[in-house]
């Protein structure tokens, strides 16, 4: 499997007056095809290092590759055009566009880039009876419950194939029933198509059926726990902080 | 195009603050129309009636002359154009009318009546007795109602005219109501009769030209004048200080009008900030999927600009309902030209606000559509 993200001393610093550090020299190698989890305390860095994957921010200092090109210094249309092809966001509250009904959400990103619109509309309708809402395709998301919306919002972030899924606590809104669905919803596809899912999460259960887990605290990977049949194997580090 | 797809979404879903962005709007246009409306109509309200009530071209004597001697010459002259339809010799001058004990300061006009009438449409203002009276009657007048008022003379009734040494005895033929100032002192006579009281013998002190073509008037003066040492003027010449005037006062208009146009804008540019500081969080969320910076202010200055024709329309609608009502108010003649206020309503007046309304609307939209697309996508979505 070949990297498709390679993070090197990667640092953000907010504020001008009070600094804070939110990402401290972390180095990150995430291969195709790998489902990873992020965990950590709140404020340890875990969306700031998502956020820097997902091409929505930028890092004060340290390099950020994705699929063997530098992308550190890319320019907002060249982030915003690897936005819309190569990655797929799932966040906490699904975020769907209010006046769009689930089609119509869903055909967005591909329309964004370019599809035509009957195209996109077919695309649109398989994903969302994947996600099993063949039935829900016209409704608004005032219309559909919290993980309906959600499901919306998976199909939404899978729509224009993306190499790479980003989940900001993709569950953490939902039941936990809902929630391990979506994750199973999630499982399914990374195996169907091979895509990379990189999701932060409180929920350790979730967590826990990934193949990698990273640890955060204060901006730096603390801990690295890699999948070895149905347990983790953590490297002495973790043992040392623990 | 997923922009104008958003934004018409946008619009459909804020239904009332759309509905008082459009309503600002066509009320400025709605203003507008209406002021260009009314400064045209009064333009063309002073142009009728210059053109109606005096002559389209006037010829004064030679530079170094009180009088013009070789009128008829000159009548011959005049009326080798061909959009010449009367051409009246007339000597104007200043008498003192008696009438028993009353006295009153007189201009009298001697004319031939048929080409005056001609002229200046004289028998349709008379309201008593008849103009053309004068064609046979010598020592008869046709007298203004105010001065016959003030004089207390009555139809029929013989009145002396003086003027230094002349005095001749006239009897009124004629009452006549120009609607003018002129009421009050005009007396009209046969052109023979006003030369005798003068005394100065076969002449007249202008001629008054009415022309098939009003427009041709500046032309036909240029003729005369090249042809002749006489001095021919065109009524545009003559009213040259009030056009002038409006034409001023059009560029306070245009100054009015912007200033208008940027209250309303403003409007706009309100209402667009506070749909964009709603839709900061979307914003975010666009940009996440894929939407670069140009799609993002696309969107907005979009939702600005569709807003722009059913402003313009019901602007227009609003425009149009204010002139009827306006036409229906009375005014005083005194104070206005005319009795009633005239509004009019060009096509061309609805084309140019409705392109404006489009500008501004465009215009307004352009700055809070910047400010969106250089949101900072983590922020916008983190807003709440």
């Amino acid at each position: 499997m070949s990297n498709i993200i390679e993070i090197k001393k990667l640092r953000k610093v907010y504020g001008d007056g009070v600094e804070l550090l939110a990402l401290d020299d972390v180095d990150l190698t995430i291969k195709e095809g790998e489902v990873l989890a992020i965990v950590g305390p709140s404020g340890s860095g875990k969306s700031t290092l998502l956020n820097m994957i997902g091409l929505l921010d930028t890092p004060s200092d340290g390099e950020i590759w994705l699929k063997g090109q530098n992308i550190t210094k890319a320019s907002p249309k060249e982030r915003a055009r690897l936005r819309n092809k190569e990655l797929g966001f799932i966040f906490q509250y699904h975020h769907l566009l209010p006046e769009f009904d689930a089609v119509e959400n869903v055909m967005m990103p591909l329309l964004i880039a370019g599809m035509d619109k009957k195209e996109a509309r077919h695309r649109a309708i398989t994903l969302l009876e994947e996600v099993g809402l063949g039935d829900r395709l016209h409704n608004r998301p005032n219309q559909l419950s919290g993980g309906q919306n959600q499901r919306v919002a998976v199909a939404r972030a899978l729509a224009g194939h993306p190499s790479i899924v980003i989940g900001d606590e993709p569950t953490g809104n939902l039941d936990s029933k809902s929630s391990d669905m979506i994750y199973e919803l999630l499982r399914k596809l990374n195996r169907q198509m091979n895509q990379t899912f990189i999701l932060v999460t409180h929920d350790m259960d979730m967590a826990e059926k990934t193949d990698r887990i990273l640890r955060l605290v204060d901006g730096r990977i603390v801990c690295e726990m890699r999948r070895d049949g149905d347990g983790f194997v953590s490297q002495d580090v973790c043992r040392q902080n623990e | 195009m997923f922009e104008l797809s958003i934004a018409e979404r946008h619009i459909l879903g804020n239904p009332r603050m759309v509905l008082f962005t459009v309503l600002s709007v066509a009320l400025a246009v709605g203003v507008i129309v209406v002021l260009i409306g009314l400064t045209e109509g009064y333009r063309q309200n002073l142009i009728d009636n210059t053109v109606e009530n005096s002559p389209h071209v006037t010829v004064d004597p030679k530079l170094d002359e009180d009088y013009i001697y070789l009128y008829r010459t000159l009548t011959s002259i005049a009326e080798e154009r061909p959009e010449v339809l009367a051409a009246s010799s007339r000597l104007v001058g200043r008498a003192a009318a008696k009438y028993k004990d009353n006295v009153e300061g007189v201009t009298f006009i001697g004319a031939d009546p048929v080409q005056e009438d001609l002229l200046l449409r004289v028998r349709e203002d008379m309201i008593w007795g008849d103009y053309y009276d004068l064609r046979f009657k010598r020592y008869a007048a046709v007298v203004g109602d105010k001065l016959a008022e003030n004089l207390e003379l009555k139809r029929g009734d013989d009145f002396r005219l003086v003027r230094q040494n002349a005095s001749i005895q006239v009897k009124a033929v004629g009452i006549i109501d120009t609607r003018t100032g002129l009421d009050s002192t005009l007396v009209y006579l046969p052109l023979e009769t006003a030369q005798i009281l003068l005394g100065d013998g076969d002449v007249v002190t202008e001629m008054g030209i009415r022309l098939s073509d009003i427009y041709a008037a500046p032309a036909v003066a240029a003729d005369l004048n090249e042809r002749t040492r006489y001095k021919a003027e065109s009524w545009q010449d003559k009213s040259r200080d009030i056009l002038d005037q409006l034409e001023t006062q059009q560029v306070y208009s245009i100054i009015f009008y912007i200033l208008i146009a940027i209250i309303a804008g403003f409007g706009i540019a309100n209402t667009m900030i506070m749909i964009i500081t709603r839709r900061t969080k979307e914003i975010g969320i666009l940009m996440a999927m894929g939407a670069d910076r140009i799609s993002i202010m696309k969107i907005f200055v979009l939702e600005s600009v569709i807003l722009g024709p059913p402003s313009a329309l019901l602007g227009g609608g609003l425009a149009f309902v204010a002139a009827k009502f306006i036409g229906t108010i009375e005014v005083p003649a005194e104070i206005y030209i005319s009795d009633k206020m005239t509004v009019i309503l060009e096509l061309d007046t609805f084309l140019y606000v409705a392109v404006f309304a489009l500008v501004v609307n465009f215009i307004a939209g352009i700055y809070p559509a910047y400010k969106a697309s250089r949101l900072n996508p983590v922020e916008a979505i983190a807003t709440e």
